[in-house]
């Protein structure tokens, strides 16, 4: 008994947290109690485990291993990055943020067991709870009043993806009984050609591209995120991001790799789908969060490119680029948390005119991070652009070049930015934090490490990446 | 020399920690950048003086990642020391030039000082990784020292400035990725265009390395960008630093020396000798017809420029040395006429009066500016009289149309240069009053002599100062 609670005790704690934190919402006035107590209970998790990474309570449900390890401590660090800066941004605007600590915590908690899941049940229901949990997120706190639009946007499609989830998971366990990828994957291997089988392929993979927010799904992602308010946004950035990703590789190379032909065709369109409304989406955006949204379709859309074939060399290069785009967008995240004009957080690009003179280090770290972005070197993002772009020209040279056209588009809306950095504003900002000066300094050094270092990502990560494979 | 050159690499970074961290408005900074430029020379000279015949040439490599194998490899010989050379003694004319608010600009002398480590990373790169890296790389400083130093109307220009630059470098990207294809790890860029590749993708890797080493050359059409940007330069020392964009292009052919054996360099070669030749008339005719000497001399940078990658695509290997040479004077000369002309400007503005025969009131600044501009133009009190000399000879022995056109266009430009001098020192066009005019300092004047003698004595012997 002491042994399952022991290996229960990482979820456990996170529960405990959002306990904690819940049931002492009388205290929410007091803000820094919430996040306290997140950040604790988030670091105790974190421990558990990591001491307990490899042990499971059943095991055909969850499966720990380095690779599960290696996504689990990349979300754990996201949240704590995410509760770090939103602290910030509540106690500026004197807003209560239990229930913004709570769903944070929630959704480590899910996104830990979606990447560890070895069984589709599980698997499908984190997903939906992901996404229901993403949705209190988007609903609580929505900028604009006049943004229901948005919201009923995500929750109808939320529905439609538990519809086509559900769909799935009656389908799969109708004809095969055993709803664990290990048993999953030899049947569908049999049963390759019954149409079924293929639909409920389809339904789930849809459901991934929804929540990672990939085109042609992507127009609810750009929508909530272009109203909704600075923490919110760094989270859908950041958090589910991880959870899925190290989630689908489980499922494509477990469950799915049966259909790995035709799902391949379709993963294609969709991520060049991606790249290209992502690149020109961001350029024609005016409110920076827009712009930063589908900057991420853009990557993504990449990162979904490079896991051709899903091969142990595709897969490591994808993970390297996922690894240099969560720093990046961490960096550019915290920057924007350190911008405010007259107590608010700047929203649309003019908003941005100045900053180079009233801001200088915020603005210049803001373009260090959007040219690690861009793959400019020396920055960590060129080692993510070479590791990717390096497998488009093993096979590949048109959709390299269409890649390439579409960076060159991508850098025109970062250009934008920049260029608006230095227009002539008299508007003050505010003087930003301390500790958004630490945050930045601290995602540059942990940058210029890995680029004289870049050996601990490319060889020592990767060697865990590969135990998926095993 | 190893470690003589992992020192070398590392002083200008070095230099970006001390100047950031040095004090606000005063000139710790300036002094900091003066001392770390100053130190290089010192240790580009330790270094000519170690090599002992012209093909000398020291490695040191650098294991970045094992899995692949990427090793950056370091290397430089006579040829890349002559370029440093040059590129660093033109900076510290650049500072020279600066006011005594710009000496107390800090991002000005930081980026200029990351701009000159990716410069040198870039001259002394002998791998496609590790070059490709220093070419993308210095785009961002040179970005940058638009923005913050230039006028609003040229952070427009800037952006266009760098998007057209960073197409350029995918290409090289591109070139890269293929070649990384087929041959895992580092390739030598001496290697690159005698590999076993296929034919479809050695026309790939030649297109990408042309179509980016010719991004950073103001060839026609793509000249608007770079002559947009120099335009109404106040700052000298970005001025020099963007006259140095070419030569990264320029050196990017040299370098890949190798890829003009390959048959598919054939494709290639004659459109850009048109494109070169067009433009250079073109060029020189635009110059003839500026009145601002900045423009003209931008004008004539970029005719040199050509005349240079014209030498390199049509001459064999025999001329680098004489390219080496003329371009290491051709560097400080053009650095040396833009301080001078911005001296020349500053107290016209001083004294409120006429742009034309300032120079007639100013002898020590007008003996200085004529010594440079007869270098310029060719007259034989330079080594550059003697290489380009060689230069043309050998173009007109290759293909004697294009020798007629590249004297025809560097005659022009000579023209144009030397008019602009006439008017400069012509009293009767004069409407300065005499007494208000304040000639050139006597620490700038000594300074400016010694690079004359530097360049006079180069006529006798290009390195006279090491062999």
């Amino acid at each position: 008994m002491i042994e399952y609670v022991l290996y229960l005790s990482p979820l456990l704690a996170l529960l405990l947290g959002i306990f904690c934190i819940i049931f002492r919402s009388d205290t929410a006035t007091n803000i820094s109690y919430s996040f306290k107590t997140a950040r604790t209970f988030l670091f105790i998790s974190f421990f558990l485990e990591i001491v307990f990474y490899n042990k499971s309570l059943i095991a055909n449900v969850t499966q720990g291993s380095p690779f599960t390890l290696l996504f689990e401590s990349s979300l754990y660090i996201c949240a704590f990055i995410v509760l770090y800066l939103s602290k910030k941004w509540f106690t500026s605007m004197n807003v209560a943020g239990h229930w913004f600590c709570s769903c944070i915590l929630m959704s480590v908690l899910y996104g830990c067991l979606l990447v560890e899941s070895y069984n589709l049940l599980l698997t499908v229901l984190m997903c939906v709870l992901l996404m229901f949990n993403n949705f209190i997120l988007i609903k609580l706190f929505q900028k604009k009043k006049d943004s229901s639009l948005n919201i009923k946007i995500y929750m109808i499609m939320m529905f439609l993806s538990w519809l086509l989830s559900g769909f799935s998971l009656i389908v799969f366990y109708t004809y095969s009984g055993d709803l664990s990828y290990s048993a999953l994957m030899p049947y569908i291997d049999v049963n390759q050609q019954d149409l079924f089988i293929f639909s409920a392929v389809a339904a789930l993979v849809c459901v991934f591209v929804f929540m990672f927010g990939l085109a042609p799904l992507h127009f609810w992602f750009a929508e909530a995120l272009a109203n909704t308010i600075l923490p919110v946004i760094t989270y859908f950035l950041l958090v589910p991001i991880v959870a899925c990703f190290g989630c689908f590789i489980q499922l494509n190379l477990h469950m799915l790799a049966a259909y790995q032909d035709e799902l391949l065709f379709f993963y294609k369109i969709v991520a060049l789908l991606s790249v290209g409304i992502g690149a020109i989406g961001a350029c024609s955006a005016q409110n920076i969060r827009k712009t930063f949204a589908y900057v991420s379709v853009y990557h993504l859309g990449l990162i979904l490119l490079a896991l051709f074939h899903f091969t142990p060399k595709t897969v490591d290069a994808s993970f390297v680029y996922l690894f240099s785009y969560l720093l990046a967008i961490t960096g550019i995240c915290t920057t924007l948390f350190g911008l405010k004009i007259k107590g608010e957080y700047l929203m649309t690009l003019p908003e941005l005119s100045g900053a180079a003179y009233k801001k200088p280090y915020i603005a210049a770290m803001m373009a260090v991070f959007i040219f690690s972005l861009s793959g400019l070197p020396p920055f960590l993002g060129f080692m993510g652009q070479f590791s990717v772009l390096s497998r488009l020209a093993a096979y590949r040279l048109y959709e390299l070049g269409f890649v390439l056209l579409m960076s060159i588009i991508l850098t025109f809306a970062y250009i934008q930015i920049i260029y608006t950095m230095f227009k002539d504003n008299k508007i003050p900002f505010d003087r930003a934090d301390k500790g958004i000066y630490t945050a930045m300094l601290i995602n540059a050094a942990v940058m210029l490490f890995i680029v004289v270092n870049p050996q601990y990502l490319v060889e020592d990560f990767v060697l865990m990446i590969e135990t998926v494979f095993k | 020399m190893g470690s003589l050159l992992a020192s070398f690499l590392l002083v200008p970074l070095l230099g970006c920690i001390f100047v950031l961290f040095s004090q606000k408005h005063k000139n710790n900074g300036y002094n900091v950048a003066l001392f770390t430029l100053s130190a290089n020379i010192l240790l580009i000279l330790r270094m000519l003086s170690l090599c002992e015949t012209m093909d000398a040439e020291f490695l040191y490599s650098y294991q970045w990642l094992t899995h692949p194998n990427v090793r950056f490899i370091l290397g430089v010989d006579v040829f890349s020391l002559v370029l440093l050379l040059g590129v660093y003694i033109s900076l510290i004319i650049g500072l020279t030039g600066l006011s005594s608010e710009q000496r107390r600009n800090k991002s000005l002398q930081i980026l200029t000082l990351y701009f000159v480590w990716n410069m040198e990373a870039l001259l002394l790169a002998k791998d496609i990784i590790f070059f490709y890296i220093f070419f993308a790389g210095m785009l961002l400083p040179l970005f940058w020292l638009i923005c913050l130093h230039g006028s609003f109307k040229k952070i427009s220009s800037s952006a266009l400035f760098f998007l057209f630059n960073f197409a350029g470098s995918l290409l090289l990207l591109i070139s890269m990725l293929v070649v990384y294809r087929y041959n895992r790890g580092s390739v030598l860029l001496s290697a690159v265009g005698i590999l076993d590749i296929p034919k479809h993708a050695q026309l790939i890797v030649i297109g990408g390395i042309c179509g980016a080493f010719i991004s950073r050359i103001p060839i026609w059409p793509f000249h608007n960008w770079i002559s947009f940007i120099y335009s109404d330069i106040k700052n000298p020392l970005i001025y020099i630093v963007m006259s140095m964009m070419p030569l990264t292009g320029l050196y990017g052919f040299i370098r890949f020396g190798q890829i003009m054996l390959s048959d598919s360099i054939y494709t290639f070669v004659p459109i850009i000798e048109t494109f070169c030749v067009l433009t250079m008339l073109f060029i020189a005719l635009i110059g003839l017809s500026h009145r601002n000497f900045l423009q003209k001399l931008f004008s004539y940078s970029t005719i040199y420029y050509l005349l240079f990658l014209m030498s390199k695509l049509l001459l064999t290997d025999k001329y680098q040395m004489n390219m080496a040479y003329s371009l290491f004077i051709f560097l400080i000369v053009n650095a040396s006429l833009a301080v001078l002309d911005l001296f020349a400007e500053n107290a016209r503005e001083e004294s409120n009066g006429n742009y034309r025969g300032i120079l007639a009131y100013m002898p020590r600044l007008a003996n200085l500016f004529t010594f440079f501009v007869l270098i310029a133009v060719g007259l034989p009190i330079s080594s550059m009289f003697w290489n380009n000399f060689i230069l043309i000879s050998a173009l007109f022995r290759e293909s004697f149309m294009t020798g007629i056109w590249v004297m025809t266009s560097t005659s022009l430009i000579g023209m144009a240069l030397i008019y602009e001098l006439y008017i400069m020192c012509d009293t009767r066009l004069s409407l300065t009053t005499n007494d208000t005019v304040c000639d050139i300092s006597d620490a700038n004047l000594a300074f400016f002599a010694g690079v004359t003698i530097i360049l006079f004595l180069s006529f006798f012997n290009p390195l006279w100062f090491v062999f």
